[in-house]
């Protein structure tokens, strides 16, 4: 080597801590799992998207019109024969027995799915569920972001140029946590993009006088919530990985989590009492405002299986606390761990 | 003196199996300021473990460290900017590309992108700068750590091992790029279990085993001067006895006979003042590998299974990282 390098006044203090997460913000965006992330958010979107214009479409409204005409032109006989299978009963003994033939109503546009598609309501329907798509891809994303550099021994390296731990470890969470927030961010885009496109083609003949679905609350704060989640699943996942310092084993952590506990052992454990303490419940009850579970509930008379909620202001409080605590444990961790 | 970098009863332990097992143990290091400095052990005895301490890397139990003047690794961000490292391997990106992994590292400390070319020209790299790392070879991967060292123009190189796996060729490449740095001013510190390869480029080296220094200075001083002397003459028997007769222990070594005294001039005077004109005087130094050899044995420390250690009374608490 002939080394003909020259000598440059080397910076001798660093970079200031903004250029610092712009590198880690380069380093996300060169890396190919994210742009798979992206390509899967994308796709994704665009099957629910495709799913919620199939079930606006013309043809399958014309079918439920059908099925409703039917349904309503044989409500009165389906009254008239509740009443006699109700005065047989009576006459065969049973003086008291009813058959709730009053309460039967007669059916709705609405129980059949007819309503017409407003861009606002589908942008809710979709994007509540779409929501917890992007924050996985967030999260694993964010895993393997700090993953790699374990893996690969490059966080050595890394040190030898900016060895200020605390630096170097928020820089990685929040540049995973703009990652997260790029990932959600394309993905409600489309959402709301592919919603309004959606309500515009399937807009059902005026002759049909079909009643509008309204959002019931602002959509502009539900996509910021569904934001927020992919903010901290990206954090998050680069929390875990740096306890963990392995993708496979920080994704299956939370996979084995989410099957094993709050699937299963969340309703077997303490009558179902538990899931109001559980991370994914109240990740539902933040993003929905407000989550329903059921669970034992017991008077002087007896027990039975309640339908309970975990409250919105629940869900956001326990999950800041959360991320609080895993973002110090994190920190905390890295800066005293041994880079081998 | 000026020092490049000092310790001071430095020690670190490992947790195996159960029990605490010192990896450095008391080390007291001085790596002069300015040319080649050889970190030389057998396997296993600290090297790389000292080595990742000094750049923040492991958390000593206990003993203190500076670089240039500043204590590690509490004032490393001080320093860090004039010290370049390559510990036990290059460590990249694999799926990145050469160019891509300097990148990053030149805009985490704020060089100009400019010297980037730079150290790619210097390591031969310019060329493949653009292929991605993992598909390079050792050789190359090897250039690339160099490269990255080289983006900050470091007063202090830390190499561990840095022939490992590479070919003559490229042996004799780093050696001459350790040299080039040494010569231009930089302090190099090299550490190696091959003895032959630090002998031929180090100013002065210390020996490690088992965490502990050994020995150290300059090259030469360890080596001590000669003590033996082969010696050319027609008359090989003659000679022999003529040498015998004045004392000095003389054997006979195929054409030659090889001579134990310090003063080869003696050897001249008394053979020519019997006739005996010498053909060929060469002085036997002991390389490093025997003086190495003869310290680890000394010391007992060579064959020695590894003994548990107690912990140390006097561990840091804390002690940022
Ligand atoms: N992470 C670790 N956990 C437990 N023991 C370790 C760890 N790292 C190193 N050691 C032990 O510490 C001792 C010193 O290791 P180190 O790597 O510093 O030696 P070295 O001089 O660099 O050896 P080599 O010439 O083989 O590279 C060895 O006994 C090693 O087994
Ligand atoms: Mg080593």
């Amino acid at each position: 080597m002939t080394l003909t390098v020259s000598t440059v006044p080397a910076s001798r203090v660093g970079v200031p801590y903004g250029a610092l997460v712009g590198v880690e913000l380069r380093r996300l965006w060169w890396r190919r799992l994210t742009k798979v992330a992206l390509a899967i958010a994308v796709l994704l979107t665009g099957m629910t998207l495709y799913g919620a214009y199939q079930s606006t479409a013309p043809d399958t409204i014309a079918e439920r019109v059908q099925s409703y005409r039917q349904t309503v032109a044989q409500f009165p006989q389906m009254v008239k024969d509740c009443q006699q299978a109700q005065a047989q009963a009576r006459e065969s003994g049973d003086a008291g027995a009813d058959f709730g033939c009053a309460q039967l109503t007669a059916p709705t546009p609405a129980e059949f799915g007819l309503e017409s598609p407003e861009a606002g309501a589908l942008t809710a329907s979709l994007a509540t569920t779409n929501a917890y798509l992007y924050a996985f891809l967030a999260f694993v994303l964010g895993a393997s972001f700090i993953g790699a550099e374990y893996s690969s021994g490059s966080l050595g390296t890394w040190l030898t140029f900016e060895p200020r731990r605390l630096r170097v470890a928020s820089a990685k969470l929040l540049a995973a946590g703009a990652g997260g927030a790029g990932v959600a961010a394309v993905g409600l885009g489309l959402t709301a993009v592919g919603a309004w496109l959606v309500s515009r083609v399937n807009q059902p003949d005026p002759a049909l006088q079909l009643p509008t679905a309204a959002a019931d609350e602002s959509i502009t704060q539900l996509l910021i919530r569904c934001l927020v989640v992919a903010v901290a699943a990206g954090a998050a996942g680069v929390a875990l990985g740096m306890l963990v310092r392995n993708t496979g084993a920080v994704v299956g952590i939370v996979l084995g989590y989410g099957v094993v506990v709050e699937g299963v052992l969340a309703q077997a454990l303490a009558h179902g009492r538990l899931a109001p303490w559980l991370p994914l419940k109240n990740l539902e009850a933040f993003v929905e405002r407000g989550s329903t579970y059921f669970a034992e509930a017991c008077t002087p008379n007896g027990c039975q299986m309640e339908a309970m909620r975990v409250t919105y202001t629940h869900g956001w409080v326990y999950l800041l606390v959360l991320s609080i605590v895993g973002v110090i444990a994190a920190l905390a961790v890295f800066r005293h761990r041994d880079v081998g | 003196m000026d020092v490049a970098v000092t310790t001071i009863g430095l020690r670190k332990t490992y947790l195996r199996r159960g029990t605490r097992r010192a990896a450095v143990e008391r080390l007291d290091l001085t790596v002069p300021a300015g040319g080649v400095h050889g970190f030389l052990g057998p396997n296993g005895s600290g090297k790389t473990t000292t080595i990742r301490m000094l750049l923040g890397l492991l958390r000593p139990d206990s003993g203190q460290a500076w670089i240039f003047g500043h204590r590690v690794p509490v004032e490393l961000p001080a320093v860090i900017g004039r010290v370049g490292a390559i510990v036990e391997s290059p460590k990249f990106f694999p799926t990145f590309t050469a160019r891509q992994n300097l990148r990053l590292l030149s805009d985490a400390i704020g060089t100009p992108r400019t010297r980037i070319d730079e150290v790619l020209e210097a390591t031969h790299l310019r060329e493949r700068a653009d292929d991605r790392y993992a598909g390079y070879s050792l050789g190359m991967k090897q250039r690339l750590a160099i490269a990255a060292t080289l983006l900050k123009d470091p007063d202090l190189l830390i190499f561990d091992e840095p022939t490992n796996g590479l070919d003559p060729a490229g042996i004799r490449e780093i050696r001459d790029t350790m040299r080039a740095l040494g010569d231009r001013g930089k302090t190099v510190l090299v550490s190696s279990h091959i003895l032959a390869e630090v002998e031929q480029v180090a100013d002065t080296v210390s020996i490690i085993g088992r965490g502990t220094l050994l020995a150290e200075g300059r090259v030469a001083d360890l080596l001590g001067s000669s003590t033996q002397f082969r010696v050319g003459v027609p008359d090989l028997q003659r000679a022999a006895a003529v040498l015998q007769d004045a004392g000095l222990p003389t054997e006979q070594e195929g054409a030659f006979l090889r001579v134990t005294t310090e003063d080869g001039e003696q050897v001249t005077r008394l053979l020519a003042g019997h006739g005996l004109f010498v053909r060929q005087l060469t002085p036997m130094r002991p390389d490093l590998e025997s003086a190495f050899l003869r310290l680890t044995s000394e010391s007992g420390l060579d064959a020695a299974p590894e003994a548990p250690v107690a912990a140390s009374p006097d561990e840091l608490p804390g002690g940022g990282a």
